[in-house]
């Protein structure tokens, strides 16, 4: 990434307005388009737009386990579309297409743009463990390295022997996030999580135990993306996308779970990112008031805060530890309860989240000053971040 | 030693294809090989049709001495997804070849030793349950 990089135009000019949720369960029962079409719905109303005014869809998929962009304007009655993209991505990808979605709109293409993410995630495909059929899968499923849980843990190990980290700094992220899922109905992981009861929990792919992991269910998300001009008018405020980057590092792999020729694996893409998504925002990590960061295991936070400069080399647990990232710490992190509790929907809860804590909407657990955050998708070699801020 | 033959293991098959077939074709001629690049010196893994330090196209299979150190490691402790080993707990070791290329494998020879990273270890090749792997040992037993 060059330093000297021109600056997008779509930043401080274009917002996220509305956002939908459908409820997260383990069995819905539903078709993921029901879902979807739910979840989108729920996000034009919330915007206060009228569902003429939506003129384009964006999504993502794995695994072919969504629908298409087309299916969901057919059913929600959308009346032309100018802007189309169903993106082959998994965890990487939601502030990504929150950038396709503003530059769209900032270039004219579209006026405003639902964006989201449907899944039958627990009782259809389950993505941490079905095998990807990529070119490097001949490498893992034959010896029985066949899952996320398995791949991150590879790194969160790495990263303890280089550092110092400890069982008990991926645990305090786990209990820190615990604390957040109480005070969010969405989450559906809530039980109280101590220290001890973390420690007493089975190792899953050690170092990682259950609470390290994200819990997957079916549910879908959405949120509408239209210029700053627009915005201004709507019901709620806007969250201004004033910064945002995508990188996908170096030797990254021949697919979305190889990491055989990735070099670091203490660092992934936020360390990558971090110089071109504060170049952008204008900020660094001193004026952002909260973070979501992506937390497919809790040792992807403790990546994400190193990585963006938050903390320096193997300061991340001890952060964490602090209290810095609970409500009232420094940085508050992942205030749904992250990935980890709220349930897996690839991270666009994650930048759901950071929209509504932006637009003062987040009830019990709104952080007391967030005029700006950021937001992170993705856990290893390539990923997308995004800063947001009041207008 | 245990007798991986005798583990409780179902692994699939690999669904190789044209950039990997002469790979696996020496391994199961028992040699393990790397793809190294014949323009910068390049020595990595899994085998692709270019290289990717310089972009290289002139790529050819070199012998691994199968010697490395340990980079990192995993232990499984439950199994996930279907048709995948269910003799847990068992350990994947992310190793450091001589060569320069990082290779993932099964820990055939575990011991009460606690891991330590930079730790030598060796590759092997085994058949287990008819499926043709490579695994490490370790040196220290």
């Amino acid at each position: 990434m060059t330093d000297d990089r021109r600056r997008a135009s779509f930043l401080g000019r274009t917002a996220l307005v509305g956002v939908g949720f459908t409820e997260f369960s383990r069995d819905s029962g539903r078709s993921v388009l029901s879902l979807a079409a739910e979840a989108c719905r729920r996000a034009i109303e919330d915007a206060g737009l009228p569902r003429s005014d939506i003129d384009g869809v964006v999504s993502f998929s794995v695994l072919d386990d969504s629908v298409a962009s087309q299916a969901v304007a057919t059913v929600l009655g959308l009346p032309e579309l100018t802007y189309v993209l169903d993106m082959n991505l998994g965890g990487q990808a939601p502030s990504f297409m929150v950038m396709q979605a503003a530059m769209a709109v900032d270039a004219g293409l579209a006026d405003a743009i639902v964006i989201f993410r449907a899944l039958n995630g627990r009782s259809g495909t389950r993505v941490g463990s079905t095998e990807f059929h990529g070119p490097a899968g001949q490498y893992r499923y034959p010896i029985g390295f066949s899952a996320y849980p398995q791949y991150i843990a590879m790194w969160a190990r790495r990263y303890m022997i280089e550092t110092g980290a400890t069982y008990e700094d991926l645990g305090a992220v786990a209990i820190a996030q615990r604390a957040y899922a109480q005070a969010n109905d969405r989450a559906v992981i809530r039980g109280a999580l101590t220290p001890e009861s973390y420690l007493a929990s089975p190792f899953v792919a050690d170092p990682f135990r259950g609470p390290d992991c994200t819990t997957e269910v079916d549910g879908a998300c959405a949120l509408v993306v239209t210029t700053l001009d627009r915005a201004r008018d709507l019901r709620h405020s806007p969250a201004v996308v004033r910064g945002a980057a995508y990188v996908l590092g170096n030797r990254s792999g021949l697919d979305i779970g190889d990491a055989l020729l990735w070099k670091d694996y203490s660092r992934n893409y936020t360390s990558l990112l971090a110089k071109a998504l504060w170049a952008s925002a204008g900020l660094g990590p001193t004026e952002i008031d909260f973070a979501e960061l992506y937390d497919c295991f809790s040792s992807t936070v403790l990546f994400g805060l190193e990585g963006l400069g938050f903390v320096g080399r193997g300061e991340a647990g001890g952060f964490v530890r602090a209290g810095n990232t609970a409500l009232g710490g420094r940085l508050p992190t992942n205030t749904n309860g992250g990935l980890l509790c709220e349930g897996y929907l690839h991270g666009m809860n994650t930048v759901a989240e950071a929209v509504l804590q932006i637009q003062g909407r987040s009830g019990e657990r709104q952080v007391p000053r967030a005029n700006s955050c950021v937001v992170t998708s993705g856990g290893m070699m390539d990923g997308s971040a995004l800063v947001l801020t009041r207008a | 030693m245990r007798d991986v033959n005798q583990e409780a293991t179902d692994a699939p098959a690999p669904i190789t294809d044209r950039d990997s077939d002469p790979w696996w074709e020496a391994l199961y001629a028992g040699q393990l090989k790397l793809p190294h690049c014949l323009d910068c010196g390049a020595t990595w893994f899994p085998p692709t049709p270019g290289c990717p330090e310089c972009g290289g196209i002139h790529v050819e299979l070199i012998a691994s001495t199968g010697r490395g150190h340990l980079y990192s490691w995993v232990v499984i402790n439950r199994a996930l997804g279907q048709n995948v080993p269910r003799d847990t707990p068992y350990t994947i070791v992310a190793v450091d070849t001589e060569e320069g290329a990082r290779m993932i494998g099964r820990l055939f020879a575990p011991s009460d030793q606690p891991m330590r990273a930079g730790e030598p270890l060796s590759a092997v090749i085994r058949s287990v349950r008819g499926q043709t792997v490579v695994g490490f040992e370790r040196a220290i037993s």
